[in-house]
């Protein structure tokens, strides 16, 4: 039995796939390229896969992570082979057979994610920016089965930093928590930045085509330690998403 | 170079992702620019050339134009990058920071509509080039030879977009994005976008300028519903099989989706180019289904097509149908220039030939209009043109029938939808047509003739699908997939190859009646679902009469082996509302449900064990059919079934231990009042779509009362009119498929 790992960029119009879409998608591409991954036993068998972060539908990702247990032999340059059969909009950047004495599944090391976000229209927002992360209490409403309450979502806000800011144009990166029970989707956090900053809002809504307020674009980026090749300078991040028992970095 | 090639050249040189989105999206524009200039007639001037654009050198400059924009002088580091793949397009690369465009439009070279298109896409998309150039002033404010350059090439580039707007006599916008929807903003307003991205595996994007007959398949319900549906797979693979044809995909959009377009202001798009659908030379709905009607009416309408093929012009698409409902298509009738009634493998490829030579002639300035084409197609056998039916006067429409099933069309690469669909899995047609005459049936009767598929080519479609698309499950489809001869060894056979590779087999379509023992044995090594079972009627007598040979022994027969091979779940389908159908027939489906128990417990008995017995009583509404032996049977209203069902469900909760499920009486009505209807028929579908009908098969959306409403206000009275024996039936003139003495 192997345990292999796919590192890889989703882009393009697939960004708006589901993650248990996504997830069916790569059990095909793995199928189709002799990359079987096992099954559990019993009447309802199920492919031993997973993603290690979900992403919201609509953000592109230069980073992510796939991992899956393998009967058979990888074979040939397997990185090319699902290359080959990806449609466009995903792309593999590594293939990695899962170190041993890593023994549990690449989610449970997730605690954060960083994600770069673009605001447009607007020329304070660094200033705004800033003073969003300065704030103390930042609650949001949350609805679960039909009932609203309230929750702060600063605990989970870790780490920003203005990328770069041009006139009229932010990009910042942001770190947020990820993973096993604790995650912020950046929509949230996004949601509730233009939310205490309305005009942050409207304004970016002057962009707006054919009449619909335009969202600002998410790029998600867990760890620069990952993702060498795949991030530009202009992407560094500060926080490694994927961390060992000892504190470094996993891959 | 292709744009896949670019792409692969950008992966390889590690370009970032956004410099890859930016460099498609301005090589999709100059392509777009280029072929649009090429079209309207475009030479270049004789000292820069002479001759018509080079939209290779175009493509291959515009894709990789910021291949090196991760370092410095990335244009003369790309131009070095460039240049031995294409001398020309590395020129391209270099000159395009720094470019001034010519003082005389009409000078223009490939280099202007590369650096054109960049300079008119943010990203990977278009904004126009004023909202460029306001960024490149905020982001060089502080550098004054850009802003200058900025500033002198400002005047020249509106004055070269103006030409190429009146030259081209279209909109730059228009010109640059190929006509394309842009469709994210759409998609951010849906649940469900993965429905409307395209790109699966499997899918086929033409090169939209090829010359060839575009052609839109339409399937009037939701994507996943039509993405399950093997005569798409078999048409969309045949038709982009020829080099002469393009076909692409549209389904009905959900809810949210459909506002989004209204709000948006933006047409119905195809999924693989995103073109506007009424941009297409023909739009070819299936009709599966009449609960779909209203579907086929919302989608022209977003398409923005003209409805009535009386009101469609020289520019407007071919609007076409085929499908099962084909067998009475006179409800539909004004919508549609033409019907291929039967098969419609033969009769498409005939149609798209006719078409190539109509538009070749059109493009070489001949006088020929719609009408001419259409007198065409009338000749192809299968095809119905309403439009030149003399009323009562049209002669009989034969049905299209592929003769040869071993060797006709099946696609190997099947598309496999993004999104969860009712079928996931790859399915093989094993068999077409029915040895069976239940006289209820429309599928049973559409042809006279059964075609097989041999094993041996069933399998080898089998494995290439599944090399195809990694799918792990397959299916072998055919309307009764228990009469195929030999389907036990086939089964078995199947069985045994695949369980090693993790795939399972599905039998849709099993008559329990026919199968042996041993291939139940074999199903239930692996697989215990449920067992299904299609009695129709409760009495032996009723059963004669439509036609269904199974017995009360048969079904015991099957609880017999199935039972003690662990099978739980059994569901027995019936109908109601059926010709010559008495008090007895109905008390007989519950008597069969108590039969069912009791049988259970008796074996249970004389095996010493309890066996877990869920039986489902599955109910649905008789609906007489065109083109069976029961269209000219009376269809019952509303309340009259309503009445059996109640009846029924009294008598089977009686009958203690078996679940009962029964089908909207109200749905049944409207379909059998669209099923059996004439031409008035069409305004009433039109008014209830107008009035918020769509999605009619689905419990949740259909409205009974805008239907009744619709049918009131068009003055065309809700009843089932053309029963008995001197009823002249509208769909007459439609070629019955297995003889049953039809009269009139
Ligand atoms: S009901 Fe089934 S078995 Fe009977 S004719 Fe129709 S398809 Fe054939």
């Amino acid at each position: 039995m192997k345990r292999c790992l796919v590192e890889f960029t989703k882009t393009g119009s697939l960004i708006y796939l589901s993650h248990l879409d996504l997830t069916r998608l790569f059990l095909r591409v793995l199928r189709m390229t002799e990359l079987r991954p096992s099954y559990s036993q019993g009447f309802n068998p199920h492919p031993k896969m997973s993603l290690a972060l979900p992403l919201p539908l609509g953000v592109h990702s230069v980073c992510e992570w796939l991992e899956f247990e393998t009967e058979g032999d990888t074979g040939d340059d397997p990185l090319a082979r699902l290359n080959a059969r990806f449609p466009e909009g995903v792309h593999a950047t590594r293939f990695l057979e899962k170190p041993a004495g890593y023994p549990k599944s690449l989610a449970s090391y997730v605690d954060a994610a960083s994600y770069e976000i673009l605001i447009e229209g607007v020329e304070d927002a660094p200033k705004k920016f800033e003073e969003f992360f300065a704030l103390p209490r930042i609650p949001l409403l949350k609805e679960r089965k039909g009932r609203a309450s309230e929750v702060d979502i600063r605990p989970q806000m870790l780490d920003h930093r203005i990328v770069k800011d041009m006139p009229g144009r932010l990009l910042a990166s942001v770190t947020l928590s990820a993973g096993a029970g604790n995650t912020l989707n950046p929509l949230r956090f996004t949601e509730a930045l233009l939310r205490t900053y309305p005009d942050l809002q409207s304004k970016s809504m002057e962009g707006a085509t054919r009449g619909f307020p335009k969202s600002p674009i998410l790029w998600n980026l867990p760890g620069t330690q990952l993702c060498p090749k795949a991030a530009s300078p202009a992407r560094m991040v500060t926080r490694t998403a994927i961390l060992g028992a000892d504190g470094n970095p996993l891959l | 170079m292709t744009r896949e090639d670019c792409l692969k050249i950008l992966e390889a040189y590690g370009a970032p992702e956004h410099v890859k989105r930016h460099c498609l999206g301005v090589g999709d524009a100059a392509r777009e620019i280029g072929f649009a200039l090429s079209e309207a007639g475009f030479r270049k001037a004789a000292d820069v050339g002479g001759g018509p654009l080079d939209t290779d050198v175009i493509m291959t400059a515009g894709y990789l134009h910021d291949i090196a924009r991760a370092g410095k002088d990335h244009d003369l580091v790309g131009a070095e990058i460039v240049t031995p793949i294409d001398a020309a397009a590395g020129d391209v690369v270099a000159r395009h920071m720094k470019l001034i465009f010519p003082e005389d439009p009409a000078r223009i070279t490939e280099a202007d509509i590369v650096s054109l298109a960049d300079r008119t896409v943010r990203e990977d998309h278009y904004v126009g080039y004023e909202a460029r150039m306001a960024d490149l002033l905020r982001r060089y404010a502080d550098q004054p030879e850009v802003v200058a350059r900025v500033h002198k090439n400002m005047d020249l580039a509106l004055r070269l977009i103006a030409w190429i707007e009146d030259f081209c006599g279209r909109d730059f916008q228009q010109i640059a994005t190929g006509g394309a929807v842009r469709i994210e903003p759409l998609l951010e307003r849906v649940e469900r976008p993965g429905r409307y991205i395209g790109g699966e595996i499997g899918s086929v994007r033409k090169d939209w300028h090829a010359d060839a007959v575009r052609f839109c398949f339409a399937f009037p319900d939701l994507y996943e519903i039509g993405m399950s549906y093997t005569g798409f797979q078999i048409l969309y693979g045949l038709l982009n099989a020829q080099p002469g044809a393009l076909c692409e995909r549209v389904f009905a959009p959900a809810q949210d989706m459909e506002k989004a377009l209204l709000e948006g202001d933006a047409p119905l798009f195809s999924l693989e180019s995103r073109q506007p659908v009424r941009v297409f030379d023909v739009i070819g709905f299936t009709l599966q289904y009449e609960l779909s009607y209203t579907n086929v009416v919302r989608m022209l309408l977003l398409a923005r097509v003209p409805l009535y093929t009386s009101m469609r012009g020289e520019a407007d698409p071919f609007v076409i149908a085929g499908g099962p409902c084909c067998a009475n298509p006179e409800p539909m009738a004004p919508f549609f220039d033409l019907f291929c009634v039967g098969d419609g493998e033969d009769t498409l490829l005939a149609l798209c030939e006719k078409l190539r030579l109509w538009k070749a002639e059109k493009a070489a300035g001949g006088n020929v209009v719609r009408a001419d084409f259409l007198k065409a197609a009338a000749e192809i056998e299968g095809v119905y043109v309403p439009s030149l039916a003399d009323a009562g006067k049209q002669p009989v429409v034969r049905r299209a029938v592929v003769e040869d099933l071993e060797n006709a069309f099946f696609p190997a690469r099947p598309v496999v939808p993004h999104i969860e669909s009712v079928h996931d899995r790859a399915a093989v047609e094993i068999m077409r047509g029915c040895y069976r005459s239940c006289r209820f049936c429309q599928a049973g009767f559409a042809c006279a003739k059964v075609r097989r598929r041999s094993p041996e080519k069933i399998k080898a479609l089998l494995k290439e699908a599944l090399a195809n698309t990694g799918y792990d499950e397959v299916s072998l489809l055919s309307l009764s997939t228990g009469d195929y001869p030999g389907i036990e060894r086939l089964v078995t056979d199947l069985m045994q190859e695949l369980a090693p590779m993790d795939v399972s087999l599905s039998l849709p379509s099993l008559r329990l009646d026919s199968l042996k023992a041993e291939t139940l044995e074999k199903i239930a090594e692996y697989k215990r679902t449920s067992l299904t079972f299609a009695p129709e009627a409760g009495t032996q007598r009723l059963r004669d009469v439509l036609h269904k040979q199974i017995t009360e022994e048969d079904l015991m027969r099957v609880l017999e082996i199935a039972l003690p091979l662990g099978f739980q779940k059994f569901k027995f389908y019936f109908m109601i509302g059926l010709p010559t159908e008495t008090q007895e027939d109905l008390d007989g489906i519950a008597g069969l449900a108590c039969a069912a128990i009791a049988k259970a417990k008796a074996l249970g008995a004389e095996h010493g064990v309890k066996y877990n017995f869920h039986l489902t009583v599955s109910v649905s509404n008789f609906v007489p059919k065109p083109g069976t032996p029961f269209e000219r049977e009376r269809g019952c209203g509303e309340a009259e079934l309503l009445e059996k069902i109640y009846y029924l469900k009294e008598a089977v909760r009686r009958a203690k231990g078996a679940n009962f499920r029964y089908h909207d009486t109200r749905m049944s009505h409207i379909e059998m009042l669209l099923a059996k209807g004439d031409r008035s028929a069409a305004a009433v579908i039109e008014r209830a779509a107008r009035d918020g009908a769509g999605f009619d098969s689905w419990r949740e959306y259909f409205d009974y009362e805008n239907w009744l409403r619709a049918f009131e206000a068009c003055g065309v009275p809700a009843e089932d009119r053309y029963t008995g024996l001197d009823a002249a039936l509208p769909w007459a003139f439609i070629e019955g498929g297995k003889e049953y003495g039809r009269e009139g």
